[in-house]
């Protein structure tokens, strides 16, 4: 971007970026305020700043409910669930863009319709049913896997800008279909599929519908249906559902953190080229 | 309209050309039985079914019981996956005008879920077990489908109770009302000594429901009133917006100015804890809440009266509901053992356990009250009269405006957004015209 | 079809075959048997007889007694879906340039404005139940300064406005994401360039940035505008499924389908068929969308 350059504008653009920071960071930091009251404290002055730092509430939460286990699940499912979605979106799209296929562009019309299916909860949960996938962790993870949404449509624009000459120029080496799949297509095409993997990472993350259908077993829940059942368990003691919120909140901070180079801006660059 | 049978064309469908066999078995045969039970979430009877069944597995070392207590936002998605998985041993059955076949002046309504799956032999039949006899006869008379029982009766409850503040009432200085008149000016006092009136879970929406509920049943007080006003509804004789229909939701709307201004988005625990914790003054309740309010509370002094929103005193009387039900379905491996749970809760000596732990009207005769009910006990006359809702076949092809009430407690201001005790119904009765068979 | 330079076809169409029948197994034939499914009674309760009902699910959703329901919850899910997909992008382009600089206190902002999206749905609907809680949350405190008292979601003016305001708050984040990324491509010469020929900040805006990321923006509009229309865990999370002011389509198929319109007899057929409703609406307006968004995109 330009330089800015007079004073009144950095000014300008500071207070705005407080404001913003401000905006996102002042909810986060007041659940943790809530998280240190008593439950009296929290009756006597629910939003003034807390005079205690009630740590009990997490132990509480954390002896009532295994959040831990909740946070494994959750990890399991996304992880796994993301990465064969993200392969095998990579493994239709590839042949499509490059004219593999019969009629490829009736396959596109298909990634368009896929897009935007109808919500098939019912007819998905009678399928693990008779598959005898009902409360089975690998049902869920499967039914999740194979929501892979936009991922196949923006591989294939992404890949359509790439010239075939690459291509041919491996075939030529004498490289087999899927080697070469693995040690050329994968690292051009990283950034899309970065972004694939986050999107629909995120969408298993927040999955909690298809989960409250799918397990009987409360051991099985990702975390964001746990803290929602501890929610529905003690919907009027704020300060331990603080404390747990914060609890499964916690880790994915530390771990964002962490991994924030993956998420850069930079590794997205290109990724939707249209 | 073709009516074929097609669950075979479905499963085609769904499976394509695999076939796979469902192979979700649990514990192997002989040795240890492992029965599931899944309710609904309710801390008193959770506590005392769970006491209960420790005794039941010492005696029955064979039998494992797992019971899982489903909160109630997920209990009906839950329920639904469970049975369906096959992965329940005993649940709750339905009770109300659901449990029974609809009458014959009821036409072009669906009838109940619970109905075609007892039709379609979705229950097992528990007719002619003896555990049935320990308990009232008129409740089990209740539940009966063309003579045969499929029904255990947990418990009863009485629905449009007013619990108060014994201390608040002292220092404002009013005595418990028993008519509309005098409640209006207890409501008012208290109002005006700067003390929140009434309590209320609006978020939850059926916890304000109990308030039009309870103003029907002192505005329609006998049980002939109720059926008149049923039938007079299906045959479209009667309209939802009528003068005294209206009347009925009026009064619901002059309580609704005394509760808590923000109690639409306040949650039923919340309200709960409201009154428990001496914050509102009164707040309408099941008299399953007494245990409730006395376990958050010990010190709380509170006393209970019917719901008076009749002129005449007479008229405001309690009405009530047979609470949840056991059911067992057809589906299950371990009928024997789920009946004998079931007998184990019926005998005597455990149920007597279970009403005074889980703090309920007892459906068995000759069993005392819970401690808990001491507040409610002056207001039990010894009848048993059903709640309006228990008589009302409402439509499931008219709107929330008709809701399971009929009044339109849901759509008023500020639970909904129409203004006034006649919009509301004004929409209740279009709803309800809409739904009505052509 | 082109010319496989990889010598035998059959590789590629393997490779194809075998994840593509995995996607269709798992989540197209569900989908597709929900239209089946919309044509009969099938009960939310298993064992129960299923019957062919002919289209009676679709007549009964726009001309049955429930129709006043059926038509808030197609209100609500168009309103949703508009404000959001607008305001977000429009907010999170503001976000994205604001924060496109490389200051420490920027990239730190950055990652605090993605955070919410990293947290999940029931953080943020639990973080955002608490602020707006009636009975002595902050907002609630705000609000008594000017003498009233607010029901916030209990609200039925409110509660959606509400909803949509969180579902923005929290998607800010990744949007953002996409355009900075979109950002950071634009080569700096062009705003050089610019400047010399005497353009203004708005001017660079409209006539360099705007044109530049025009396919963030696509794809950014369309992933909202599918998210929003289909989305409903959020609202699930903070109002649940009987309040009508904040019921959408997806919310209502879940609680017909699952039975928590109180045991009565609404079927999973009805609630297949909202479904399928649903689905056109999606996709009409997708496809609208993407066609425009397509044209503009070579205007520019």
């Amino acid at each position: 971007m330009s330089e800015i350059t007079t004073r009144g504008a950095k000014v300008a653009i500071l207070v705005g970026i407080t404001l913003v920071l401000i905006g996102f960071a002042f909810p986060l930091l007041f659940i943790v305020n809530t998280a240190l009251k008593t439950q009296a404290g929290f009756y006597a002055d629910p939003s003034g700043i807390t005079t205690t730092l009630e740590f009990g509430n997490f132990v509480d939460a954390f002896t009532q409910v295994d959040f831990a286990r909740f946070l494994l699940n959750s990890a399991l499912y996304t992880l796994v669930s993301a990465s064969v979605g993200t392969v095998a979106s990579l493994l239709v799209a590839f042949p499509v863009a490059r004219g593999f296929l019969k009629r490829s562009s009736v396959w596109n019309i298909v990634f368009i319709l896929a897009l935007f299916l109808p919500i098939a909860l019912v007819t998905q949960f009678q399928l693990l049913l008779r598959l005898g996938l009902y409360n089975s962790q690998l049902g869920y993870i499967l039914l999740l896997a194979s929501a892979v949404g936009i991922s196949p449509l923006l591989i294939v624009s992404y890949l359509r800008s790439f010239p075939i000459e690459l291509d041919e120029a491996a075939a030529i080496d004498g490289v087999g279909y899927f080697r070469y799949l693995a040690t050329f297509v994968v690292p051009l095409t990283s950034p899309v599929l970065i972004t694939c993997f986050i999107l629909q990472a995120l969408g298993v993350w927040n999955e909690i519908i298809l989960a409250t259908v799918i397990f009987s077993d409360s051991d099985k829940y990702p975390a964001a249906l746990g803290l929602h059942a501890f929610q529905g368990a003690y919907s009027s003691q704020w300060p331990l559902l603080a404390a747990a919120t914060l609890i499964v909140g916690l880790p994915i901070v530390v771990l964002y953190a962490s991994l924030q180079r993956f998420f850069v801006a930079g590794a997205l660059t290109g990724a939707f080229k249209g | 309209m073709s009516k074929r049978s097609l669950p075979i064309a479905l499963a085609a469908i769904l499976l394509g050309s695999v076939t796979v066999a469902g192979c979700s078995s649990s514990s192997g045969e002989g040795a240890a039985e492992k029965i599931n039970v899944v309710l609904h979430d309710n801390p008193p009877t959770n506590k005392a079914l769970i006491t209960m069944t420790k005794v039941f597995e010492k005696e029955n070392p064979s039998i494992t019981v797992k019971i899982s207590f489903i909160p109630i936002a997920d209990w009906a998605a839950t329920r639904t996956a469970r049975l369906s998985a096959k992965q329940v041993d005993i649940t709750e059955g339905v009770t109300g005008p659901g449990a029974t076949p609809l009458p014959d002046y009821v036409k072009g309504a669906p009838q109940s879920v619970w109905m075609k799956g007892v039709e379609a032999g979705n229950w097992v039949d528990l007719s002619g077990q003896k555990m049935l006899d320990n308990f009232i006869p008129t409740v089990i008379a209740a539940l009966k489908i063309e003579g045969k029982s499929y029904q255990v009766p947990t418990s009863l409850n009485y629905v449009n109770g007013v619990f108060y503040n014994k201390e608040i009432f002292a220092k404002v200085g009013v005595e418990v009302p028993k008519t509309w008149g005098s409640f209006k000016t207890v409501l008012a006092k208290i109002k005006a000594a700067k003390i929140i009136p009434i309590s209320a879970g609006g978020k939850d929406n059926w916890p304000v429901g109990l308030i039009a509920i309870g103003a029907a049943q002192s505005l329609y007080p006998t049980l002939a009133e109720q059926q008149a006003l049923d039938k007079g509804l299906w045959a479209n004789t009667v309209k939802l917006n009528d003068e005294k229909n209206v009347q009925v939701v009026d009064r619901v709307n002059t309580i609704y100015q005394y509760i808590d201004p923000s109690f639409a988005g306040v949650d039923y625990s919340t309200a709960q804890g409201q009154f428990a914790s001496g914050q509102a003054a009164m707040t309408v309740d099941g008299t399953w809440a007494a245990s409730q309010f006395l376990a958050t509370n010990p010190a709380l002094k509170m006393g209970f009266f019917p719901l008076p929103v009749s002129d005449t005193a007479a008229d405001n009387r309690l009405g009530g509901k047979i609470d949840f039900t056991f059911v067992v379905p057809s589906a299950t491996k371990h009928k024997a053992a789920a009946i004998k749970w079931l007998d184990f809760f019926s005998q005597k000596s455990n149920y007597a356990a279970f009403a005074t732990a889980g703090g309920i009207i007892p459906a068995q005769a000759d069993v005392a009250l819970s401690p808990a009910l001491e507040s409610v006990k002056p207001s039990l006359t010894g009848e048993f009269d059903l709640a309006w809702d228990q008589v009302f076949h409402s439509n499931a092809n008219a709107g929330s405006n008709v809701g399971p009430v009929g009044f339109n407690y849901s759509g008023l201001s500020p639970v909904g957004a129409l203004k006034g005790a006649q919009a509301a119904q004004d929409a209740a009765q279009t709803d309800w015209a809409a739904g009505l068979a052509k | 079809m082109r010319h496989n330079i990889f010598g035998s076809s059959l590789a590629p169409r393997i490779g194809f075959a075998v994840p593509f029948a995995f996607i269709a197994f798992f989540s197209l034939i569900p989908a597709v048997a929900t239209v089946v499914l919309s044509l009969t009674d099938l009960s939310s309760e298993p064992g129960i007889p299923v019957n062919w009902v002919g289209l009676s699910n679709y007549v009964q959703f726009f001309t049955g007694g429930n129709r006043n329901d059926s038509m808030a919850a197609l209100r609500n899910t168009l309103i949703f879906a508009l404000v959001v997909s607008v305001v977000l992008n429009v907010v999170a382009l503001a976000v994205a340039i604001l924060l496109n600089r490389r200051s420490r206190f920027a990239v730190f902002t950055r990652s605090v404005v993605f955070l919410p999206t990293v947290l999940g749905v029931t953080v943020v609907g639990l973080l955002w139940s608490l602020f707006f809680n009636p009975i002595g949350g902050p907002a609630q405190a705000v609000v008594e300064l000017f003498g009233v008292r607010s029901s916030f979601f209990g609200d039925p003016k409110l509660a959606l406005a509400l909803c949509i305001f969180v579902q923005i708050w929290m998607s800010v984040g990744y949007s953002a994401l996409i355009y900075t990324a979109g950002l950071q491509a634009v080569p700096g010469e062009l705003y050089e360039a610019a400047s010399i020929d005497g353009a203004n900040s708005w001017h660079r805006l409209r006539f360099v940035t705007i044109p530049m990321i025009a396919p963030s923006m696509t794809a950014n509009i369309l992933i909202a505008i599918i998210g929003s229309l289909q989305s409903f865990q959020l609202i699930y999370v903070l109002t649940g499924v009987l309040n009508p002011a904040t019921s959408v389509l997806s919310l209502l198929l879940f609680k017909i389908g699952f039975g928590l319109s109180g045991g009565t007899g609404q079927t999973q057929g009805f609630a297949s068929a909202i479904s399928i409703i649903q689905f056109a609406l999606v996709a009409v307006i997708a496809l609208i969308a993407y066609s425009y968004l397509r044209r503009r995109e070579n205007q520019l």
